[in-house]
């Protein structure tokens, strides 16, 4: 960042006296993501201040977690990052699961990990897809969302929604997959390698797209790991760290993938690094539909956590009782305070709950990874010129949602 | 003083006291008086024995087999209801023979329980519901059909009954014997074939059968006038006060949606213990529908501040000769002290109590007076105060030219009809707020903070549940109000804590103590209060 502005010292020194403008970029506009406003203030082309203001959208996600009982949280949590809903939902479910102290199923970890790695794939497509349209390659953006589309269908297919699925529970999952679903979403495999290879194809060697994002909005590992970067927009930076690999959850420990990391930080290498995670998440499918066995698919045994069944329910009064207190009063959650994290589409995920013993949280705390990325979408704009904001805010991939301040 | 140093001393202590027992609950000591039962014993350190039948204020009759605990030393398990706390006891109220008798207890409770849950008024507050999640939680073993038995038995005029929800536990039985005094529900048949049902030539209609459905643990017992109205789990609870009686029966008023669904009594121990009369219960409703709600002078609604104007205008140059002021003992102690404010800005004006007759009271809780405050009238006023014979020898004299009536019910509208400007405070256009020049709309006590002060001298809280319709304001701020529209400014508190102190503090704390005004208790949602059922 400070070469940008050194550069930008430079070019003024030579250039005509000029007056400095303030133009406002949001908090509607048709290229910004979310509600986000950043107001610039240019001089000529160039960029000497950027205010990145969040907050337009609010939903008050925290404070409406405290009013409802620990599962009916789950909806909530899918409208954090709406792209990738099921990494979320996973993400909340261990922290409650680890207050509970509750072993998960395999196979429920299993098919969090495959819906969780698809939700992935669609999260990336997205920010690949605007990325591209917003320089102008609108095909990339109707090929991505053809791609998408595969993902979307899957995920419909199992959960049956196709975004906001809340489809994990504490304890498991909701319901078994499908019959054939796993070939199906094996089958969707070719097509998405093939948008992602002819994207690859269209753009990684492209003079315009090269032009256009590398060496722009660079930032350095020493200003992303000091302003707490994770996710591919850290691993663009150098900061080869990701959840799944270097704290392990769930079922990633059994599954062989590798980090895709860059150095340089421009935008050309968080392009890159979500192209190439696309391809290691179809390798982790790959595997976990390999490995997946037969089983429940949520906890047994822990009654007072997990819903019975339809049948249960309607046909005994004790299924009744407890569908009844579970969704009433809420699964009695120990006191205590717990912490999880999880890689999100955007990075590390956390959650943060406090419980007091009833059934609904005092607390729930969420770490948003792009809320940090897009703290620093400031720096990184300024010494560019105005028509960088934009692909260099879809780089980063904000989720208004997840934003929620 | 370290825990070590202390101990000792206790021991010395309660093993002087004759009237002590010691004994060891889940290895835990406990010391209790002589004659505590095994669930209150182990209540009194936290630890809960589950039981149905078994309730503090009745009879113990060991029938639903729920509370069983092991004693060391007893061949069986015992009831902990019926089983007296003894010296050197060592009781295991979570062992595996204990926790394997209360979860198989459970099952035979539940096995021909109605899967009712979605239709039952009990929901959300069903002991049966709590213990069985907190205590067994276990699914179904069998795939039996259940024995159908009759549903909406009318067995008083407003109180159904559900014969197949019902698990035996006689509290009712007992509610009527013990509370009420009438044997009107007993058991039918033996056996598996059980049933509660009204004894012999006989409906459940007692003052005090609405207590039957409070006991309930399940909800086999529902109140006709509540029955699916609400979900007991949406509903608010307010701590209040029955303006009932003189009594003064500690009761919670249930909202939901801005209303008043129902009444439940609130456990007191000098007043009403568990209990309240039926006809508390519905004295919401008369305040519900038809309310005052705007200020009305010579039959024309008018603003608030119109109505104080015109109010204030027949007050203007008024001796205290010409002034009488009348004060219903259904008022907040708060609003008679703002009145006796106001009376002493009027010089020499006299004051006489009132409020509804008498009715035939019982010698169970109903008092025979039916205003809640009438020992408050008469702690604000004291000698000041006038009877109604005073009353109709001053209107005779024909000097009256102003009456201020506080309360509709303060007198007959007829016994006013020569006073030239009758003023009413007022909660509905009735008895005198149909005949008075000026009206202003007063909030009833369920919609104000206050306190009332009953027969045996208690003081008695009642919080706000619902808004007060249109204009109405409290008594107390309506006084405060009218004095400074007649240009007479009173040095009243903003509140009705700060209200209470000053009266407290001008009659003596020991007729009004300070902190029987009690810390303002927020409305307390059912859903998440644990199943208070």
């Amino acid at each position: 960042m400070t070469s940008n502005s050194e550069q930008l010292a430079v070019q003024e020194r030579v250039a005509l006296p000029t007056e400095t403008m303030t133009i406002m970029m949001g908090p509607v506009h048709p290229a910004m993501h979310g509600t986000v406003r950043v107001v610039v203030t240019v001089d000529g082309e160039r960029i000497v201040h950027a205010d990145v203001q969040v907050g337009y959208l609010h939903r008050g996600f925290e404070k409406e977690c405290e009013s409802v009982t620990w599962g009916q949280v789950f909806p909530y949590t899918d409208r954090l990052n709406y792209v990738s809903p099921i990494l979320n939902n996973v993400g909340y479910a261990m922290a409650v699961e680890k207050l509970l102290d509750l072993e998960v199923p395999e196979r429920a970890e299993y098919i969090r990990v495959i819906s969780g790695e698809l939700s992935r794939i669609g999260d990336h497509l997205t920010c690949i897809a605007a990325i591209a349209m917003e320089m102008g390659a609108f095909s990339i953006f109707l090929y991505c969302v053809r791609a998408r589309d595969i993902v979307y269908d899957r995920l419909e297919e199992l959960t049956g929604a196709r975004v906001t699925h809340a489809f994990c529970r504490v304890g498991g999952v909701k319901d078994d997959i499908p019959e054939g679903w796993l070939e199906k979403v094996r089958g969707g495999f070719d097509e998405i390698t093939g948008v992602i290879d002819d994207i690859d194809g269209l753009l990684t060697k492209n003079r315009i797209f090269l032009d256009r994002t590398q060496g722009v909005g660079v930032v350095s590992m020493a200003d992303a790991i000091s302003s707490g970067f994770t996710g591919p927009v850290g691993r663009a930076s150098g900061i080869d760290y990701d959840v799944r690999k270097d704290h392990a959850y769930g079922v990633y420990d059994r599954l062989d993938f590798d980090v895709p990391v860059m150095d340089a930080g421009d935008t050309f290498c968080r392009y890159y690094v979500r192209m190439e995670e696309v391809r290691q998440s179809l390798r982790i499918i790959d595997q976990a539909i390999d490995q997946i066995e037969p089983g429940p698919v949520k906890a047994e045994g822990a009654h007072r956590v997990v819903l019975p069944t339809k049948n249960e329910t309607y046909n005994t009064i004790e299924g009744m009782i407890r569908h009844f207190k579970l969704v009433v009063d809420g699964i009695q959650v120990p006191e205590g305070e717990a912490y999880t994290y999880v890689e999100g589409g955007n990075g590390e995920l956390g959650f943060y709950c406090v419980s007091d013993g009833s059934g609904v949280p005092v607390k729930v705390r969420c770490r948003p990874p792009c809320f940090i990325v897009t703290g620093q979408l400031g720096n990184m704009l300024v010494g560019h010129t105005l028509a960088d904001v934009v692909p260099i805010f879809g780089s980063l991939n904000m989720i208004g949602g997840e934003c929620d301040r | 003083m370290s825990p070590e140093d202390k101990k000792p001393a206790v021991e010395e202590t309660d093993q002087a006291d004759p009237n002590k027992v010691r004994l060891t609950i889940n290895d835990q000591d406990v010391v209790v008086d002589k004659g505590t039962n095994l669930i209150e014993a182990a209540r009194s350190i936290g630890v809960e024995i589950p039981h149905f039948c078994y309730h503090p204020g009745l009879e113990i009759v060991a029938v639903c087999r729920q509370c069983l605990v092991e004693v060391k030393g007893m061949p069986k398990l015992v009831p902990g209801c019926q089983t007296i706390a003894g010296d050197g006891m060592e009781v295991f109220t979570a062992s595996e023979k204990a926790t394997d008798a209360q979860r198989q207890q459970l099952e035979f409770t539940l096995l021909n329980h109605p899967i009712d849950c979605p239709i039952c008024d009990q929901v959300g507050e069903c002991e049966l519901q709590r213990l069985y999640f907190d205590y067994d939680c276990q699914p179904a073993r069998h795939d039996l059909a259940r024995e159908p038995q009759k549903k909406r038995v009318p067995i008083g005029p407003r109180v159904v009954m559900d014969e197949e929800r019902c698990i035996l536990c006689w509290r009712c039985i007992r509610v009527c014997d013990e509370v009420a005094g009438v044997h009107d529900l007993d058991l039918k048949e033996r056996g598996h074939a059980t049933f509660v049902s009204t004894a012999p030539g006989r409906s459940l209609d007692n003052d005090y059968s609405l207590c039957t459905v409070d006991q309930c643990p399940v909800g086999a017992l529902t109140e006709k006038a509540f029955r699916f109205d609400t979900r007991a789990y949406r509903l608010s609870s307010v701590d209040s006060i029955c303006p009932g009686c003189a009594t003064g029966c500690h009761i919670e008023l249930h909202t939901y949606g801005g209303t008043i669904r129902r009444t439940k009594p609130r456990f007191c121990e000098e007043v009403n213990r568990w209990w309240m009369c039926d006809d508390g219960r519905y004295i919401f409703a008369d305040y519900a529908t038809d309310r005052a709600d705007s200020a009305r002078v010579d039959g024309k609604d008018v603003t608030l501040e119109d109505g104080l104007a015109a109010a204030a205008e027949a007050l203007d140059g008024v001796t205290g000769e010409e002034l009488i002021v009348l004060v219903s003992a259904r008022l907040s102690t708060e609003t008679m002290y703002a009145v006796k404010q106001l009376v002493g800005q009027l010089e020499g004006a006299q004051i006489f109590g009132t409020g509804r007759p008498n009715w035939e009271g019982d010698e169970v809780l109903k008092s025979a007076d039916r205003n809640p405050n009438s020992a408050g009238l008469a702690l604000v006023f004291g000698e000041d105060l006038g009877s109604p014979e005073d009353l109709e020898q001053r209107l005779s004299s024909g000097t009256v030219e102003v009456a201020l009536c506080l309360d509709e019910k303060t007198t007959n509208p007829d016994t006013l009809a020569d006073v030239k400007n009758v003023i009413s405070l007022v909660h509905r256009f009735a008895g005198i707020g149909k005949t008075s020049r000026v009206v202003l709309p007063m909030a009833a006590w369920c919609e104000i903070d206050g306190s009332f002060v009953n027969a045996g001298g208690q003081v008695g809280r009642f919080h706000p549940a619902v808004d007060a319709p249109g204009d109405a304001l409290p008594g107390w701020v309506l006084v405060d109000r009218l004095a400074d529209a007649a240009g007479k400014g009173l040095d009243l508190g903003g509140t009705a804590r700060e209200i209470y102190a000053a009266a407290s503090d001008d009659l003596g704390a020991q007729v009004l103590p300070a902190d029987r005004f009690g810390p303002t208790i927020p409305a307390v949602l059912l859903r998440f209060a644990n199943s208070r059922g």
